[in-house]
């Protein structure tokens, strides 16, 4: 009983595949520094309400984006899996520095 | 098969209206399954873009909690650019992701994008302001 995980060939589109899951979790991470940063600045500003709120919805996206790395991975082995829900996913990531400028304004410019 | 399908969508006429239903469809959709590492190095781009975004606007969200100045304006002048950058890129770098996908499932040429010059451009002129910001700051 050795690993199972020795027992998959290696290839260069499973390496590939290994370095885009590790960019989905650099993403997620920094999505999580923003939603730290966005917290400080709120609750220094004085809304610690929308603060909170908005540091919790970009928290939640970047556990997301951490494991959605996982799922490309494996819609790559999965050759039924609709590729819109792929789109999808690209579409959300692309919606998270969109969401994160705006609230990023808000708050610079209520203070 | 994807001989037939290559011809049909190169038929005069029928080309515009597939685009258009490719649009709404999204790339991976149409054309033939490319390599999965271009798909992947595709998809790294498009992260990479997205991670530099976020960057943009912690830097910007930063300045604007950090940078002290007498001019309210010139705070702004230094966040601002940056966190509206940042935005803007999480969009384009979708787009720009689209066209890529669409282009690798064709076979085309991948199309050339303006968004390294953009970033370039607006993260120097930001870096010339906090440096003249810098030096007044040092003066009085």
């Amino acid at each position: 009983m050795g690993d199972p995980a020795a027992s998959i060939p290696r290839s260069p589109a499973g390496t590939a595949g290994e370095r885009t899951a590790l960019a989905w979790a650099r993403s997620g991470l920094a999505t999580a520094a923003i939603a730290g940063s966005l917290l400080k600045t709120g609750l220094t500003a004085g809304h610690p309400l929308v603060a909170v709120a908005s540091a919790g919805v970009l928290l939640a996206l970047g556990a997301g984006l951490w494991t959605a790395g996982g799922r490309a991975y494996a819609r790559h082995l999965d050759p039924a899996a609709d590729p819109r829900a792929h789109r999808r996913t690209l579409a959300l990531a692309a919606a998270v520095p969109m969401l994160s400028a705006a609230i990023a304004l808000a708050m610079i410019l209520a203070t | 098969m994807s001989h037939e399908r290559d011809e049909t969508t190169r038929l005069p006429g029928h080309a515009t209206r597939i685009r258009r239903s490719d649009e709404r469809r999204g790339p991976g959709a149409t054309g033939d399954e490319p390599d999965p590492r271009f798909t992947f190095a595709n998809e790294r781009t498009f992260l990479a873009w997205n991670t530099t975004a976020l960057g943009l606007i912690a830097a910007g969200a930063a300045a604007a909690a950090f940078l002290r100045s007498d001019l309210e304006g010139l705070r702004l002048l230094v966040a601002l650019p940056l966190i509206l950058l940042g935005g803007a890129l999480g969009f384009l770098s979708f787009r720009s992701w689209e066209r890529n996908e669409r282009a690798l499932r064709h076979g085309e040429p991948l199309p050339y994008s303006d968004l390294p010059r953009v970033l370039a451009y607006t993260v120097g002129v930001v870096a010339a302001i906090t440096a003249v910001l810098a030096v007044i700051d040092l003066a009085t």
